[in-house]
């Protein structure tokens, strides 16, 4: 009998295991994913930069649709996320989205005509796409943004962007480390509440 | 004889920056990056920062403010248009003949039919800006960055990138020709702008990471090192054209419980 349950357990397992595993995603897929959150993006840069509220509503909301959040929450964190409390990721993944939407929605300036132009997409490996992108503006040279893209079963889903070639996961993994240093997830967790609150 | 001595303490200083850079291991992707003199660098960013935020901010606002969009692009035309000659040797030495000639040929049109470089005639003609200089065409042959440094009021730097600027200082043709012509005071002023317009260009960087980092310094150690990354890289759109930029190798291989699904 317990050699019975432990198969229907090592069962369930890799059924969970199957439904949880990473899916290759498309590159046509991909590219069409990106163009509409490209729209979606243009949509809140025509919201005037005083108008902050509505901004960070819809910030808020694309980001909550479109990225995987807690991929990002773990790998920004990386090994300070070990022997964290269930509560202490919560809370920290709360201060880190509001971080966020705080920081983009007022910092990524107004439409003016810019022109966003996706150029191409590749798979570069069994479970990452690069989604390539330009901005172009008559009074600036092009901006290069890559978007990377994952699907874990729960849709594709943006897991980095480098805008210029800098990460904003590599860039906040920088930012963080300092607090991690001196005291931990708690430490990063309260710093983080407090520039949200000064912002 | 005493400029002979001169040559050879800088060549050694040279040799030795590079060295360091190949010793040490290249690291831009988020990792821990390669800063041994955190310390003395985090002292030194506090006074750039003091000296930004009560003089070079300021002048630099100032100019963005009262000097007209159109007149403020004449400018960084022809300051560009005067590093083509530096850019023309250092894609050359890198193996890019085609860039290269791209730089030879956008000056050779800035410089007549764009008067002195005021204005981007080569652009319209499809000849597309080339901006290189030694500390690139070092990462171009496999030299690390080596060590992070920040240097007083120049900013973030690296041991191969410092060594990259006194190579651009003894190679620059336009920056030789006015030592020649005993025009330093021509060379100090082209300086003295470009300074300012860089500080312009990298205004929002600059404010953003003050408002809304918790640690500036290693908010711009790390998009430094990982644009030098790109620049070196040369920007194609995929890894094989590009060379390999932060987004491409950061690991992002995190074990979640099915709860965080």
């Amino acid at each position: 009998m317990i050699k019975f349950i432990k198969n229907i357990i090592l069962i369930l397992n890799i059924l969970i295991l199957s439904f949880t595993s990473v899916y290759a995603v498309d590159e046509n897929e991909a590219k069409s994913f990106i163009a509409k959150v490209g729209q979606e993006a243009i949509n809140i840069l025509k919201i005037p930069i005083e108008d902050i509220e509505q901004r960070e509503v819809l910030f808020k909301k694309m980001f909550d649709n479109s990225f995987d959040k807690n991929l990002i929450h773990s790998a920004v964190l990386g090994k300070a996320r070990k022997g964290a409390s269930k509560e202490e990721l919560i809370r920290f993944g709360n201060a880190f989205d509001e971080h966020i939407v705080k920081v983009y929605a007022s910092q990524l300036g107004v439409y003016s005509n810019q022109l966003f132009i996706i150029d191409d997409a590749k798979n570069i490996s069994k479970k990452d796409t690069i989604v390539s992108s330009h901005i172009e503006h008559e009074s600036a040279p092009p901006l290069r943004i890559d978007w990377r893209l994952r699907n874990r079963g729960l849709g594709i889903k943006i897991i980095d962007i480098a805008i210029e070639g800098v990460s904003l996961l590599a860039t906040k993994r920088a930012d963080f480390g300092a607090s991690i240093k001196n005291g931990g997830l708690h430490a990063l967790i309260i710093d983080l509440e407090n520039k949200n609150a000064q912002n | 004889m005493l400029f002979k001595n001169l040559k050879y303490i800088i060549l050694l200083f040279l040799f030795s920056i590079i060295i360091t850079g190949c010793a040490s291991s290249p690291d831009t992707t988020g990792k821990q990056e390669n800063d041994p003199f955190e310390s003395v660098n985090r002292e030194i960013f506090a006074f750039n920062d003091a000296a930004d935020r009560y003089v070079i901010g300021p002048i630099a606002h100032t100019y963005r403010d009262t000097v007209p969009d159109p007149v403020r692009n004449s400018i960084r035309n022809f300051l560009l248009n005067l590093k083509q000659p530096l850019s023309a040797i250092n894609a050359t030495l890198q193996g890019d003949f085609e860039r290269g000639a791209t730089a030879v040929g956008r000056f050779a049109i800035n410089s007549t039919f764009g008067i002195l470089g005021l204005f981007d005639v080569a652009d319209y003609v499809g000849l597309e800006p080339v901006d290189e200089d030694v500390g690139q065409t070092f990462g171009a042959w496999g030299i690390g960055p080596g060590p992070y440094l920040v240097l007083p009021l120049l900013g973030p730097s690296s041991t191969r990138d410092l060594a990259g600027k006194i190579g651009d200082w003894l190679i620059d043709p336009v920056g030789l020709y006015l030592i020649r012509e005993d025009s330093q005071d021509i060379l100090i002023a082209t300086k003295t702008a470009k300074a300012i317009d860089t500080r312009v260009e990298l205004d929002g960087v600059i404010e953003g990471s003050r408002k809304n980092s918790l640690d500036p310094y290693a908010i711009i150690r790390t998009m430094y090192l990982q644009r030098r990354e790109k620049q070196i890289s040369n920007e194609g759109l995929f890894k094989e054209e590009a060379g390999e930029t932060s987004i491409y190798d950061i690991e992002i291989d995190v074990e979640l419980d099915d709860s965080d699904l």
